[in-house]
């Protein structure tokens, strides 16, 4: 399991949501002279002794890769890395950006896995969102998925809107989850800064909720689902089963080394943190003309290591690993965290189980504060 | 000696001191135009951000008088706030008259009277001078008659003038001459000069300021000072013209500085008397009253690494302000800092500000106190300025606090909001004293504690800043004394500590509770913030605990970010400071120093 995951970026969309600030681009003239450079850039880092676990599309809506693209950078994945025949193969999917007809084709070029951002089951939300599809689309999608053979669908929704009710957002799980999806995300919308529901928040436009309302529906996410039978594994991730977890995005919280292909996709040698380019227009003038793609990069100290991998611990059902920490990184690190891991106990925010700190519903809404408080 | 003047402008604060001080050196071209801007004297950005003069200032006039004579000035700006009266008292001694300004808009002020008794001490010519007469509400005849009532000076003496327009300045420049007598003293007597300032040159050490009574120094000379057997070589002498301009000598009269490769600090003393090394006088000059601070504060470093830093800067400002005095002081909350003593609460104000600001630091100020005198009962009688330092309540047999004398002078009209005010704050003794149908002369005796916490506000606030007010020490006073404790989360912050009168105790926990409530960030856990006067709890306030502070999104490139995010935590984190599990930002400290709501 000790292996490396591979994540490519796709950094088109057919349009871009209100709340998104993710680096991508609507403008698709570009999409096929970028293919060819992801495929150049996976040459140039072409590693075959590598073993690969897990390969994962993000973007962007790497849905409208279509079938031909997914395949043909699978292809350059396999012949550049040792990809192993169980590998886990996800790739994100706008119900608004992909061919129904097509479903078939990707599931066929190697992709298992498939992740509808279906956001809401309500279409006024997907309007506010500035979504592109209907509800009704996301529901076709799910069922065609599994028609088409996906063993592994997962739903990724957003909660936490102005002005919905809980019961509104309890609606929305329940319709999720009755389509029988292996995997749901739920993420707490929030607010980037420079996009246009930023902008209409600081106008005073929109009403986020409060600190009492946001919590309320953090706590009730993590409620609701394990009633619905998906269970907690991190923040804003549940599965139907242990094996239906992320695998590709448990290496990132557990510390394996990945790489990132694309541009302003990250790369972890298990020191050595780099990052390409973020500009399209950038990554593709350096592919084209043989330079590497990296932008920037730091080599992440031992304490720096622990810090992160105390803060992803901390956000996961598995809790952070402090004698793992201690031993591996940081010597003294519970000594140094006794008193406030203590606190947190205490205080209900924590539990301590065989050198594992966890923390419960009340901890995880204050995730953040928490890894400040205990940062190394 | 002559055809030398020495004198200073002395007046209630805003009355035109420094406009009046800018057209005198402009008429007789002491300094290029060029050179030239407003408030020129003022050569602190916080004196020209504020619009006050917070210290003295000498500059050379050079006059040709209407008889054909060549006349040398020496004027002496001096500061106009309260605080810095002792400012003032430095440089009349090195004055033979002064100016005495009146703006026509205003009359006569507490501090026009307090700055005209100070001349008066001090044997020197006054010359009225009703200053703003070109404005509206110039109401000059009022003026003139306040002038022989309240002063006892013949009003016809004073000159009308106007430092914005330049009227008058003839008149005055010419009434410098004829009306302050020239120095007294001897060139052929042994040296006598009298330290009135000095400022720290990172190049050239101390560079005094100077009133030479006796005799005369040139570079070369030996020199030394009464309170020290040190002897120093002067290596340059000059007068002050805006920058500093090298004399061959100094004489007998003059004002000028000098240099003399005093490298510490703490050998010049301001009111000392230089003398000659090889031909001593016997007998010093009368030199200052000591100068004695009513306020005290602990200052302390936002950033321990930074103590030694504050300790050279706090030093060097010493240097010119003897009445900023300063020792050791330590704290369980903030480590190591001064316990420093002040003549007010500008003058603190102002030393927190150029310590910020010239030295680059950043300070966290403990609440301001007065000095207590505890009578204990084993008999022995202490002063306490410091609440770290108050005794167990079991030992104390009582305790006394310091009375001032306020004098207020205000229209008429708003004495029904004054006594209130006064009462409110332990007022004592009121008197009275029409010094005109619509002016009232009001003295209270009130404890300096209650003038220094808001009283000040509120006399402005409740006279629509039309009253002003001066003060001198009385005595001390039996009080009810107590230690108002900070609690945060159940763990005494001794730096939140302060000594107040019982009756003010509940008032003044209350208002910490709030503040510290507003600026102290959530944290995990709830918070509870008390008022307490030793095991009793007076107030208390909550900070709520964080409900909710998680990122959604943690993948890939998110775990640089908030990696990055949780190291820049962990630098701010240097700046609070720890009180037990609870992280306490220097503003939350700073804020509870705030008296007014703003």
């Amino acid at each position: 399991m000790n292996s490396a995951g591979l994540y490519v970026h796709f950094p088109f969309c057919v349009r871009k949501c209100r709340y998104c600030a993710f680096y991508s681009v609507p403008d698709r003239r570009l999409a096929g002279r970028y293919l060819r450079c992801l495929i150049r850039e996976i040459g140039q880092r072409a590693d075959p002794g590598l073993a690969c676990g897990t390969v994962y599309f993000g973007g962007g809506t790497p849905s409208l890769l279509g079938p031909d693209g997914a395949a043909e950078i699978l292809g350059a994945l396999r012949e550049a890395f040792a990809i192993g025949p169980g590998a886990e193969v996800t790739v994100e999917a706008n119900p608004g950006a992909v061919n129904i007809g097509d479903l078939g084709r990707i599931r066929a070029a190697g992709v298992n896995r498939i992740v509808f951002g279906a956001q809401s089951f309500s279409d006024e939300d997907l309007g506010f969102l500035g979504r592109i599809h209907s509800a009704s689309d996301a529901v076709r999608c799910c069922a065609e998925a599994r028609d088409a053979g996906f063993g592994n669908v997962g739903l990724d929704l957003i909660y936490g809107l102005p002005g919905r009710s809980q019961d509104h957002w309890r609606e929305q799980m329940r319709s999720a989850a009755g389509l029988g999806p292996d995997h749901i995300s739920c993420y707490s919308l929030t607010i980037e800064k420079g996009t246009p529901l930023w902008r209409d928040a600081a106008a005073g436009l929109v009403r986020m909720p409060d600190e009492e309302e946001a919590r309320a529906m953090f706590l009730l996410t993590l409620d609701r689902m394990r009633s619905l039978g998906y269970g907690f594994y991190e923040i804003s991730n549940f599965a139907r089963s242990p094996e239906s977890r992320c695998r590709h995005n448990l290496g990132y919280w557990s510390e394996m080394p990945y790489l990132g292909f694309g541009p302003s996709a990250h790369s972890f040698d298990g020191r050595r943190r780099s990052w390409n380019d973020p500009d399209l227009e950038g990554y593709v003038g350096r592919i084209e003309s043989g330079r590497p793609p990296a932008g920037g990069g730091e080599d992440l100290t031992k304490a720096q290591i622990a810090s992160e991998m105390q803060m992803l611990g901390l956000r996961t059902s598995e809790g952070a690993d402090l004698g793992g920490i201690e031993r591996d990184l940081c010597p003294g690190f519970i000594e140094r965290t006794r008193g406030k891991a203590g606190e947190l106990v205490s205080g209900g925010l924590a539990v301590m189980e065989g050198g594992r700190l966890r923390l419960t519903p009340g901890g995880l809404a204050v995730a953040d504060a928490i890894a400040a408080a205990l940062a190394p | 000696m002559k055809n030398l003047r020495n004198f200073s402008i002395i007046a209630h604060v805003d009355h035109g001191k420094s406009t009046l001080a800018d057209r005198l050196i402009q008429r007789t071209h002491a300094i290029e135009e060029r050179d030239f801007q407003d408030q020129v004297l003022d050569t602190m950005d916080l004196e020209r951000e504020r619009g006050i003069t917070i210290k003295s200032q000498t500059i050379v006039l050079p006059y040709k008088a209407v008889d054909g004579s060549d006349y040398t000035f020496n004027l002496i700006d001096t500061p106009g706030h309260v605080d810095f009266t002792y400012e003032v008292s430095r440089a009349l001694a090195a004055c033979e008259g002064v100016l005495l300004l009146v703006d026509a808009t205003q009359g006569v002020q507490a501090q026009t009277i307090a700055n005209y008794y100070l001349a008066l001490e001090n044997s020197l010519e006054v010359i009225p001078v009703i200053n703003k007469i070109d404005l509206k509400a110039a109401d000059v005849e009022m003026t003139r008659e306040q002038i022989d009532k309240e002063l006892g000076l013949d009003p016809y003496s004073a000159i009308l003038a106007s430092g914005r327009t330049g009227e008058g300045v003839p008149e005055i420049l010419e009434a410098i001459v004829s009306r302050i007598p020239q120095p007294r003293g001897r060139e052929e007597d042994p040296l006598r000069a009298l330290i009135f300032d000095s400022q720290y040159d990172s190049y050239r050490g101390a560079v005094i300021t100077c009133r030479l009574f006796d005799g005369r120094i040139r570079p070369g000379d030996e020199i030394k000072f009464f309170s020290k057997e040190t002897v120093f070589k002067v290596e340059e002498v000059g007068i002050h013209r805006l920058r500093r301009d090298k004399r061959p000598e100094l004489c007998a009269g003059e004002v000028g500085y000098i240099v003399a490769g005093v490298r510490r600090v703490s050998d010049t003393k301001i009111g000392d008397t230089i003398t000659s090394a090889l031909n001593p006088a016997t007998v010093p000059l009368p030199g200052y009253k000591e100068v004695q601070p009513v306020v005290f504060s602990s200052l302390y470093p936002s950033e321990a690494d930074d103590y030694q830093q504050l300790a050279d800067a706090i030093e060097k400002l010493r240097l010119n302000d003897p009445a900023l005095t300063y020792q050791k002081d330590s704290s369980i909350s903030l480590g190591f800092g001064f316990r420093c003593g002040f003549l007010g609460l500008l003058h603190l104000d102002i030393i927190q500000e150029r310590l910020e600001r010239e030295y680059n630091l950043s300070l966290i100020l403990t609440a301001p106190s007065v000095k207590y005198v505890i009578n204990l009962t084993n008999g022995k009688r202490i002063e306490v300025d410091n609440p770290i330092l108050y005794p167990d309540p079991a030992t104390i047999e009582s305790t006394e606090e310091p009375y001032i004398r306020a004098q207020i002078i205000l229209p008429e009209k708003y004495l029904g909001n004054i006594h209130p005010l006064c009462k409110d704050h332990r007022g004592e003794n009121p008197k009275m004293n029409y010094l005109s149908p619509k002016r009232v002369e009001l003295s209270y005796e009130l404890p300096l504690a209650e003038v220094l916490y808001d009283f000040y506000d509120k006399l402005k606030s409740v006279t629509q800043g039309y009253a002003s007010f001066d003060y001198d020490l009385l005595d001390y006073r039996k009080t009810d004394l107590v230690k108002l404790d900070i609690l945060v989360n159940s763990e005494r912050v001794d730096a939140l500590s302060m000594l107040v009168h019982r009756s003010r105790a509940e008032y003044r926990a209350r208002r910490v509770c709030e503040k510290l409530s507003e600026t102290i960030p959530k944290q995990l856990f709830k918070i509870p913030i008390q008022g307490a006067i030793g095991g009793r709890i007076i107030a208390r306030e909550t900070i709520s605990p964080l409900r909710k502070d998680v990122t959604a999104k943690c993948y890939g490139g998110d775990i640089t970010r908030k990696r990055k995010l949780l190291d820049k935590q962990k630098e701010g984190k240097k700046r609070m400071k720890m009180v037990g599990s609870v992280e306490i930002p220097q503003e939350a400290f700073l804020s509870v120093l705030k008296t007014t709501d703003e």
